[in-house]
């Protein structure tokens, strides 16, 4: 038997037992993904179900605010863009345009931001309370 | 409901089965694999299609389903009528080497475990990934959730970030089987995803059966499905999967119109090309590439008839994409520098030393092998030693050509890239190694000597 013909039964049964290797590896690390019963992204659609029933249109542009558009107040920046993200995919086909200059807000404040954000609004929108620290702002003044 | 999404995919495909037969009328139980899987994704391509100039129509209809029942029936009866004196059934003697037989046993351990991997990443996240449900699951809810106003889907006010310029492949799939199905269930784009993953895996293996040998196809499956690309990339719902099949599709029927000179094949390569173009932004880089690669390819056989079918298939997908990106998608974020930004950002040393940096350390650790793949099918091919031939020599340049030009053109978009750099590539280089992967595979496996061959067992 050449060497070559060795080298390439090597090579074979080698990529054979490569694949198997790696493809176990996969599936572990398949498995650690997430948690089986805590999907994130149907947690926060079910968080936002409140707003879209509240809202008296199915399709238009409305506001999101955050604990980074109150001055003073504290945010995490890593899930700023996150959170944005997924209350737009909960509220489609509601596009989210950031700000409160819409007829229509959404505002995802923690208590003390609200708060903070309260003392600056003199009369301007009309507050709903939501569940688990959700707003709707309904603008009052154009 | 899996089932069910099954069932209303089924029609589509079916059709794109009878198409591809329609238009390359070879037989064979090879070929006819290589048809099924060809199939698969030609039947999702024309039903996105499709849909997309039903809902342009008939917005407030959720009758796609009877479109698609309609066109299936209407191709099975030509196909019947053409077939009516071939319709005999010859199974084939199945003879399978040692050496056949030790890799399809490999092959299948490592499929299994590949299958579960994605079972698990659809049980853990529905959704999918990140960037699937922003864009392209985002992008099915727009539509099927407010049918008569969908086209609000691409307001200009939409976020960049949500990219509503990316084409609609996914997105209309998505859409109008919930439509049919009645409700709005993560069991379709996940199991658009798993045919997208049928149709990527079973269409390599087929097309290297038909090509080269069973053997080939079993390694060129066993190092695809080792790595984590299509168990748990691909069961992500992305778009990347999808529009790797597509390039993959096209290099395919170049290769197999090179080697029998089939127009139809020609056609079928320009469609598949064009829904490249319908599935990811990349995919229209892909359409301008493909065009000098064949002609260059081709040029000493009369390069304006090989170019004149790929047009010809091309161009039903590229004018639902043109109109697309012409009257309704916002502008694409990617293309936003402007042209003096762009330039000077194209005349700056650093950027282009730190993408050639990423690239270089990319390509020795893409794969999912540990040690990246390219060492690997490198020392595969010294061992086995490259057996190119000669009556396929054009289609090898068009691969080679067709590669290396989207590469470049992948490296000038990092270039002119508005975002930063470094996150940009840090993002995507992966994904954009991904698409070309498979191509490149399909490229490598026809090149190299089969493993039969090689071992000389008959």
């Amino acid at each position: 038997m050449n060497i070559r013909l060795i080298l390439q039964r090597l090579m074979l049964a080698g990529m054979i037992v490569a694949g198997i290797y790696f493809g176990v590896r996969n599936l572990r690390a398949a498995m650690a993904i997430g948690n089986l019963n805590h999907d994130p992204v149907t947690q926060w659609e079910v968080r936002f179900q409140a707003v879209k029933k509240l809202l008296p249109f199915k399709r238009g542009v409305v506001g999101y605010i955050t604990n980074s558009d109150v001055p003073g107040a504290k945010y995490d920046p890593n899930n700023e863009q996150g959170e944005y993200t997924l209350t737009q995919y909960s509220m489609a086909p509601i596009i989210l345009v950031r700000g409160d200059n819409e007829a229509w807000t959404i505002a995802n404040l923690n208590s003390k931001a609200f708060q903070l954000w309260s003392q600056s609004n003199h009369g301007e929108f009309r507050v709903t309370p939501l569940n688990d620290n959700l707003y709707l702002l309904q603008r009052l003044t154009p | 409901m899996t089932l069910l999404s099954i069932l209303i995919f089924l029609p589509s495909i079916l059709s794109g089965i009878l198409i591809v037969h329609l238009l390359w009328p070879e037989r064979g139980w090879k070929v006819l694999w290589v048809k099924v899987f060809l199939g698969i994704g030609l039947g999702l391509g024309q039903a996105s299609l499709l849909d997309f100039i039903y809902m342009l129509l008939f917005s407030n209809e959720n009758d796609f389903l009877f479109v698609q029942l309609a066109l299936f029936m209407g191709l099975l009866i030509i196909v019947i009528v053409r077939e009516r004196k071939n319709l005999r059934i010859a199974f084939p003697r199945i003879q399978l080497s040692r050496i056949q037989i030790i890799l399809l046993a490999g092959l299948l351990v490592v499929m299994t475990l590949s299958a579960l991997s994605a079972i698990n990443v659809w049980a853990r996240e529905p959704h999918g990934a990140w960037d699937a449900w922003m864009m392209f699951n985002r992008a099915a809810r727009f539509i099927y959730r407010d049918q008569p106003g969908w086209l609000g889907s691409f307001s200009r006010q939409m976020d960049p970030i949500f990219h509503a310029d990316y084409p609609l492949q996914l997105g209309m799939d998505i859409a109008w089987v919930w439509q049919a199905v009645g409700q709005e269930t993560q069991r379709v784009p996940i199991v658009l995803s798993g045919l997208f993953m049928l149709a990527c895996t079973g269409l390599l293996g087929a097309s290297l059966n038909l090509t080269k040998s069973l053997g080939q196809a079993s390694i060129g499956l066993i190092l695809l499905l080792g790595s984590s690309l299509i168990g748990t990339e691909g069961a992500s719902q992305r778009a990347d999967l999808p529009l790797a099949y597509f390039f993959l599709s096209t290099v395919v029927l170049i290769y197999l119109y090179a080697s029998s000179k089939k127009p139809g094949l020609l056609i079928l390569a320009g469609f598949m090309a064009g829904l490249a173009a319908w599935t990811k932004n990349e995919g229209s880089l892909f359409v301008l590439v493909t065009l000098p690669a064949l002609f260059i390819a081709f040029f000493r056989q009369q390069p304006w008839r090989v170019l004149g079918g790929y047009v010809l298939g091309l161009v039903f997908p590229l004018i639902i994409v043109l109109y697309f990106k012409e009257f309704l998608a916002p502008p694409s974020d990617v293309l936003s520098s402007g042209l003096t930004r762009s330039i000077q950002q194209t005349l700056d040393l650093s950027r282009h030393i730190t993408i050639l940096e990423s690239v270089g350390a990319r390509t020795f650790s893409f794969g999912g092998w540990g040690i990246g793949v390219v060492p690997i099918l490198l020392v595969y091919a010294l061992v086995f030693k490259l057996t190119p031939s000669s009556d396929v020599r054009s289609a090898y340049l068009a691969m080679g050509l067709i590669l290396i030009l989207q590469a470049l053109g992948y490296y000038g978009i990092y270039l002119i890239t508005p975002y930063d750099l470094q996150w940009h590539i840090g993002f995507s280089l992966g994904r954009l190694f991904f698409q070309l992967y498979l191509p490149f595979l399909f490229l490598f496996f026809t090149l190299v000597t089969d493993a039969e061959k090689a071992l000389a067992v008959k």
